[in-house]
């Protein structure tokens, strides 16, 4: 018998496996060696074809494609990699790409995952090192001799505004007082050989420091790491709070410092790691259209292209045989609901946990796609947090988390007894189907800001921003106190020794 | 805390403390304690046979005056012998009540008595307040001021008399639990044989243990308590249930603290019949909380409740007499509260008494503040655990 148990903080155990791996291409050899790797040996078309194999490796759980070949570009020695942190269909390997990158267990699942990040919430800021050389310097090239079309740049769904350069690397942007250096992803459309256009929201922190250089009359400098060591995506996806630098919080989670060097045109630290560097500065009051692009709701918009801030790239390096990771957005599950949603779950956590509500864990449900949250929270909820009723402990929740950047984006939040394992889809259906009155105990919020990313939003709502939220209370009756609903199930419905007994005797009965 | 919400808190800890005792979890001296305070009284004396054929007092140590007694006094104590004849001619009319010295032999006689002179006056026995509770046999209880202090009036009396029936039920219990003999271990089944409804659950209201009595109260249909298997686990246990919300909350802050820190208390729950039932929790007497054939596992002993449940037929208010003593009302208050409390509106009660409404408001104003109640529901709250503490007489 197995009660959902989460592993304590600090318990989650590193494995012997634990070799950092602290380049791109040790992740990559990790993942040959789990079988999580598809070299492609045949010339594949950056126009459509790399996306089309990489969304069937995430729709089917196959291993991340490795293109080494293309048929409508020279390459020039340059690689893709596809689905970097996309799911496998490998028994107990469902998440292996994101433990590995995080430096835990292949075998980790989802809530271990989150509850390691949260934890690593709790742990002293480990601020990077600057190392003085690093491999991506081996090839560079400055100034006019700039030229982004010698990288493959893909065309990565049909009806997508351009080819996208950056799905899955690291911007960094520093504020003009040097005080806080922000680590993020947002994706990055190639223009020309030396532009480059994308989503810089108000809201993201990339947004926030380009707007402090536009208030002193000054273009952000900004560098792009591409290829970096496996856990930056990961870290770079999370809605940590502003002024929190994003390396000093993955080094706590790694408990190593991350190494950067210094850029060659601009006065930044990027990660040593990178297999390619971009440098350059952002000008948010110059406009040009980008996009539309297959979003992480799982579409890819209808709408025309949109004007947005321009980045002019001052130098390329890159290593020998560089490798360009890329992220087909889309249908769940790829690396939004990965490297963005995993991270956005174990800040929920954490800041659900700060509040004083006791809870067991938040998921973000991987299908999902950002749309969903669940909360489950433990019996004795009522003990533990002071609060007497159930619709009183949605509001709390939802309070807390769409005040939050991580639920700042999340519409919609499930909360459930945690007999229910959130990370199992069929369980979580089953139970959002089966114990949620659709009238009763709700906690509905009107009119708050929110993500204008959402699949559903009407387009008054992506004007103001704003939408209805909701806490759907999937609890029992108050009156049931601390009881809760029996399970018909193998593992709940029958005596301990009978479960025990019948899965012992599995094979002599005959399964196999 | 008024000094009347104070003496309810004190009646609700002296019920728990008698139940403790009662159940080989506490200690009797500590029902002594709370009694002498209660009662202002120097020396509480509840005389049972013990083993060896001769008395003892549960209440206190041996004093001086015990030894005296013992050895001599109790042969002519004008209180004992008159109480047993009255007992044995009468227990029904005098099981349950209390009692003055003076009601019972008059003051010139007791004065004049060799009893007084060469025992009580020196004692400490100068003014008495007693009763009867026994099993089989009178067993006297009587509380003793000495002559530097006031005689005990009408409030003593009703104070012991609220007691009287839980020490009844107490020694009930001490001797079907085989508790006369002192190092006799008490197990969770004795309980079984116990008329009242017994329960142990822990701060999240899951039965550690159910009495039969118990079994039949909670699964009556019409009960405001029910029992509710819960899982998510077919193993996952019992829980005690009221059916409704408001209900459950009120018993979920009733047995949390009694399980954690040790204060007690009692509300009374309605049923859809209309008959209600007093639920008494105090913590769970140490004795059941360790007994090894419940679930309850080893390792640190988890907080545990006892819960006594009573069905106590139609609802009851408190008499007009317990409401002046313990909340100190003028007798029309009280019959106004007790009004209010079986559901009258103030258009109700001023009709009914023929007053104004503005009298009747003033009335509550008043009311309210005596009781330093907040409004009419915690009145009636205040009101029910009064009528819980004090079950109407057999
Ligand atoms: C693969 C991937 C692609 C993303 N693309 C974008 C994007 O185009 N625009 C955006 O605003 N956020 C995007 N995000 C989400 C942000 O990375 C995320 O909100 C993060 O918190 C932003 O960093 P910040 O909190 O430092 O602003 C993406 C995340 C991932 C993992
Ligand atoms: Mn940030």
């Amino acid at each position: 018998m197995r009660d959902p148990v989460i592993l304590p903080p600090r318990q989650v155990n590193r494995g012997p496996e634990a070799v950092p791996l602290t380049d791109l291409r040790q992740y990559v050899e990790a993942l040959r060696r789990l079988g999580e790797l598809q070299e492609i040996d045949v010339p594949v078309a950056l126009d459509l074809e790399v996306g089309a194999i990489t969304r069937r490796c995430y729709e089917t759980g196959a291993p991340a494609p490795l293109f080494k070949s293309f048929s409508d570009h020279p390459g020039n020695g340059f690689r893709i990699l596809g689905a970097p942190g996309g799911t496998s269909c490998q028994p107990g390997l469902r998440l292996a790409r994101v433990a590995l990158a995080l430096g835990l267990p292949p075998s980790s699942n989802g809530l271990e995952i989150v509850e390691a990040i949260a934890d690593s919430l709790d742990q002293p800021a480990i601020p990077p090192v600057v190392v003085a050389d690093a491999p991506c310097f081996e090839h560079v090239t400055t100034g006019d001799a700039v030229d982004l079309t010698r990288l493959p740049v893909p065309l990565l769904h049909h009806g997508d505004g351009g080819r996208y350069l950056n799905t899955w690397g690291c911007i960094v942007a520093r504020m003009p007082d040097g005080a806080w250096t922000n680590w993020s992803i947002a994706r990055m459309m190639l223009v020309d050989g030396q532009r480059l256009t994308g989503i810089v929201a108000r809201e993201q922190h990339v947004g926030m420091v380009a707007q402090a250089w536009a208030a002193i009359g000054k273009p952000m400098p900004f560098a792009l790491a591409l290829g970096v060591e496996p856990a930056i995506p990961f870290i770079c996806g999370m809605p940590l709070p502003a002024h929190v630098d994003e390396a000093d919080r993955l080094g706590a989670l790694l408990g190593r410092p991350i190494r950067t060097v210094r850029c060659r045109t601009i006065d930044l630290e990027a990660p040593a790691s990178a297999e390619i560097l971009i440098e350059g500065h952002l000008h948010l009051d110059e406009a040009i259209e980008e996009g539309p692009m297959g979003e992480f709701a799982g579409y890819v918009p209808a709408e025309p292209p949109t004007r947005r801030p321009v980045y002019h790239v001052t130098a390329i390096s890159h290593r020998t045989g560089a490798i360009l990771p890329v992220v087909v957005a889309g249908e769940p599950v790829e690396e939004n609901h990965t490297a963005w949603g995993i991270p956005s779950a174990a800040q929920i956590l954490h800041d659900l946990r700060a509040a004083g509500l006791a809870i067991t864990t938040a998921w973000i449900p991987l299908e999902s796609a950002l749309h969903w949250l669940v909360v489950t929270v433990p019996r004795d909820w009522r003990r533990r947090t002071g609060i007497e009723d159930s619709a009183a402990l949605c509001r709390r929740i939802g309070e807390v988390v769409f005040a939050g950047k991580a639920g700042a984006v999340i519409p919609k939040v499930i909360v459930l007894n945690d007999d229910v394992d959130p990370t199992n889809v069929r369980e979580l259906v089953w139970a959002f189907a089966t114990r949620c009155h659709p009238q009763l105990g709700h906690a509905t919020f009107e009119h708050i800001p929110a993500a204008p990313l959402l699949a559903y939003l009407r387009s008054s709502e992506k004007v103001a921003a704003a939408t209805g939220k909701i806490v759907y209370n999937c609890l029992p009756p108050d009156e049931w106190g601390e009881a809760l609903p029996i399970r018909a199930s193998f593992r709940h419905g029958y005596p301990a020794e009978i479960v025990a007994r019948v899965r012992h005797r599995w094979a002599a009965y005959g399964f196999r | 805390m008024s000094r009347h919400g104070q003496t309810e808190r004190e009646i609700a800890d002296c019920v728990g403390a008698i139940y403790e005792a009662s159940t080989g979890g506490g200690d009797w001296h500590q029902v002594g304690d709370r009694l002498r305070r209660l009662t202002n009284a120097r020396r509480a004396i509840l005389r049972v046979p013990d083993a060896n054929g001769s008395s003892r007092n549960l209440l206190m140590n041996v004093d001086e005056g015990d030894a005296v007694y013992a050895a001599y006094y109790h042969s002519i104590d004008p209180y004992t012998s008159r109480a047993r004849r009255d007992f044995s001619e009468e227990r029904s009319g005098h099981l349950g009540r209390a009692r003055i010295g003076a009601e019972i032999v008059a003051e010139d006689a007791f004065l004049r008595s060799e009893y007084y002179a060469d025992f009580a006056r020196r004692h400490a026995r100068r003014h008495m307040l007693g009763g009867m509770v026994g099993v089989g046999q009178a067993n006297p209880i009587g509380l003793f001021r000495d002559d530097t202090s006031q005689p005990f009036g009408a409030h003593d009396v009703r104070l012991l008399e609220i007691l009287l029936p839980h020490l009844q039920r107490a020694l009930e219990l001490r001797e079907r639990l085989g508790l006369v003999a002192e190092d006799a271990c008490l197990t969770r089944a004795a309980l079984d044989s116990v008329t009242v409804g017994m329960a142990i659950v822990d701060a999240g209201l899951k039965l550690h243990f159910l009495n039969e009595a118990g079994r039949r109260h909670l699964d009556h249909g019409a009960s405001g308590l029910g029992s509710m298997r819960s899982g998510p686990y077919a193993g996952n246990g019992v829980y005690l249930a009221a059916r409704s919300r408001q209900d459950a909350a009120r018993l979920r802050r009733l047995i949390a603290p009694a399980t954690a820190s040790g204060t007690g208390g009692a509300m009374r729950i309605e049923g859809r019949d209309g008959a209600a039932c007093a639920v008494l929790v105090s913590p769970a007497p140490a004795g059941l909380a360790r007994d090894r054939g419940g679930h309850a596992s080893g390792g640190p002993a988890e907080g545990l409740a006892m819960v006594v449940l009573q069905r106590l037929g139609r609802a009851v208010a408190p008499s007009v007499d317990l409401l002046c003593d313990v909340f100190g009302f003028s007798r029309a208050e009280a019959e106004v509260a007790a009004a209010l409390s079986g559901g009258a509106s103030a258009e109700d009660v001023a009709r009914l008494r023929a007053v104004s409404l503005t009298t009747v408001r003033s009335q509550i104003r008043s009311i309210l503040g005596k009781c330093e109640c907040e409004n009419l529901r915690d009145l009636e709250a205040a009101m029910a655990s009064l009528s819980v503490l004090a079950p109407a007489r057999p």
